[in-house]
């Protein structure tokens, strides 16, 4: 026997199943139900991320105030700036709090990025292109000659008579280098991009497990949900028929009055 | 209309990839198959450093991720933590994600076997919400304490004796961001690793893997778990198989289902074409 699931809980449940069940119907036709998950979702995102902001202005403005940490004032004034873009003669204030958070964002990663974004990547693709494991070694290998393509292609200036910026006029050693080289780049680069968008379906797969997950949780509801989008979508099919009837009738009493 | 058509019209049908996905992941779900399931170096590895983590470890955790992203990441926030629970933690939540709070909860609910070992307050608590920004980051590595004056809950977190020993960048053997966006570890990156060393574990969802894998590459970061199937093997590591060892079957049948579509697509595309050139036509 299975425990007793408590009655909000149930409902919980049951709408959950109900609005997957909507929102998947979209991908076989346009309906009513449909579009009242989308209208409901997009109403509670709306007010879930206005009470989260409140949340976090008592929680990291005011409570610190509160507390004695008298310099998250500044914080809330410059908050506070955002509201003239309201008052017509004095909207140029409110430029000042996207100043501060786009300067002090600004600062922090500028000290930071070059040493963790360029130089730590550029070390880690320094690598030893013999290891004594013929596997590896291959590897390294390919990821040298790859990275070095991937940069090649992105090279526009440097030789010039190639991807169309100039003609041609004499093949040296090197523009046949960098030829060879732009090639190894566009196909590491299609490699990378499968791999990306492999990446994406598993993700999307597992958002779609997920779901029905939750569906096969309350199969009452998704059963229930899934019989009010067949008539939903029916309905949407017998509307369309009706109105397009009604349009070509409509053009033809025109033409024939 | 010929058969190459009718066939290049039934593969171009939406309505009928979508029933069909979903009737072999449902099928799956409802007779699993059973298929061996490896365990990769990367997943091995970051089973390893949780191992060896000392006694007592501070873990810094931001949950970042929404209902989408649950199915994938919850699995391994949990399989982590019933690794961790081991070696009584002291654990720092918090989340960049407007649905974070949300998360938590549920994440208390399908894992009470493990948060009922853990007293709030002092062996972990939970920041709520924090502005995805950059400016987060380097505030809590300063002081997480002193940066969020209350915790999710309304309570004041100058009371609570888990910030005595996991406050500051220094004090945490381990931060773990759960995440599905490439934002918050770029941040990490920059203002946790580059700037206090902090070492780095990511779990993230798939897709966003490889724009993560460089970083782990270098060894900016210990190590990442990405997607259902890293879930899955740490979940055998642990020995407690759970929800992303029942879901990878239905994931490789939605995978086989789609490599048949994309074979398929190709050996028609050519006829199509040879077809089209015939007529003067351009390709559809």
């Amino acid at each position: 026997m299975t425990a007793a699931v408590p009655i909000w809980d149930m409902f919980g449940l049951w709408i959950g199943a109900a609005l997957t069940v909507w929102l998947f119907s979209f991908a076989f036709k346009d309906n009513a139900l449909y579009k009242l998950a989308e209208h409901l979702f997009v109403g509670i995102a709306a007010a879930y991320s206005f009470t989260i902001a409140i949340d976090g202005i008592l929680r990291t403005g005011i409570a610190p105030v509160q507390q004695g940490n008298i310099l998250r004032i500044f914080a809330l004034i410059l908050g506070c700036f955002f509201f003239a873009k309201y008052f017509g003669k004095y909207s140029w204030i409110a430029r000042f709090g996207p100043a501060f958070v786009i300067g002090v964002g600004l600062g922090i990663s500028v000290t930071t990025a070059p040493e963790g974004f360029v130089l730590a990547q550029v070390k880690s693709s320094m690598l030893p292109l013999w290891t004594g494991d013929l596997l590896q070694s291959l590897t390294n290998i390919l990821m040298t000659f790859i990275v070095l393509g991937g940069l090649t292609y992105f090279m526009f200036t440097f030789v010039p008579g190639i991807r169309g910026v100039t003609k041609v006029t004499k093949k040296t050693p090197a523009s046949h280098l960098y030829a060879v080289l732009v090639k190894i780049g566009i196909y590491g680069m299609m490699i990378g991009f499968g791999a990306l968008f492999a990446s994406t379906i598993v993700s999307r797969v597992a958002y779609l497990i997920g779901r029905l997950t939750d569906l096969i949780a309350s199969p009452e509801a998704s059963i229930v949900a899934t019989i009010l989008v067949i008539a939903a979508i029916a309905y949407a099919y017998q509307h369309e028929k009706k109105t397009a009837v009604g349009k070509i009738e409509q053009k033809e009493s025109k033409k024939n009055p | 209309m010929n058969s190459i058509e009718k066939i290049n019209k039934i593969l171009s049908n939406r309505q009928i990839l979508y029933l069909l996905l979903i009737a072999v992941v449902l099928g799956i779900m409802l007779h699993p198959l059973g298929i061996p399931i490896g365990i990769a170096g990367q997943t091995r590895d970051v089973y390893n450093y949780v191992d060896k983590l000392p006694q007592n470890p501070k873990i810094l955790m931001d949950v970042h991720y929404d209902p989408a992203g649950a199915t994938e990441l919850q699995p391994m926030a949990g399989a982590f933590l019933r690794q961790v629970i081991t070696k009584s933690p002291k654990i720092v939540f918090f989340t960049t994600h407007n649905v974070g709070p949300i998360m938590f909860e549920r994440l208390k609910g399908y894992f009470p076997d493990v948060f009922s070992q853990l007293k709030y307050g002092d062996d972990y608590v939970n920041l709520g919400f924090l502005p995805l920004a950059e400016a987060t980051f380097a505030s809590i590595a300063k002081g997480a304490q002193e940066f969020v004056a209350k915790d999710v809950y309304g309570a004041s977190t100058a009371d609570m004796p888990i910030f005595k020993v996991a406050d500051k960048a220094a004090d945490f053997n381990v931060v773990v961001l759960i995440t599905t966006s490439t934002d918050p570890v770029e941040y990490a990156i920059r203002q946790w690793y580059t700037a206090y060393k902090m070492p780095l574990l990511f779990m993230v969802v798939a897709v966003i893997g490889p724009s993560v894998q460089p970083f782990v590459a270098s060894a900016q970061a210990v190590g990442m778990l990405s997607g259902q199937n890293a879930a899955a093997q740490y979940e055998l590591l642990l020995k407690k198989p759970g929800s992303a060892v029942a879901a990878v079957d239905a994931q490789s049948g939605a995978h086989v289902l789609i490599m048949i579509y994309i074979v398929l697509g190709n050996l028609i595309y050519w006829p199509m074409r040879r077809m089209s050139k015939k007529a003067g036509g351009k390709t559809k």
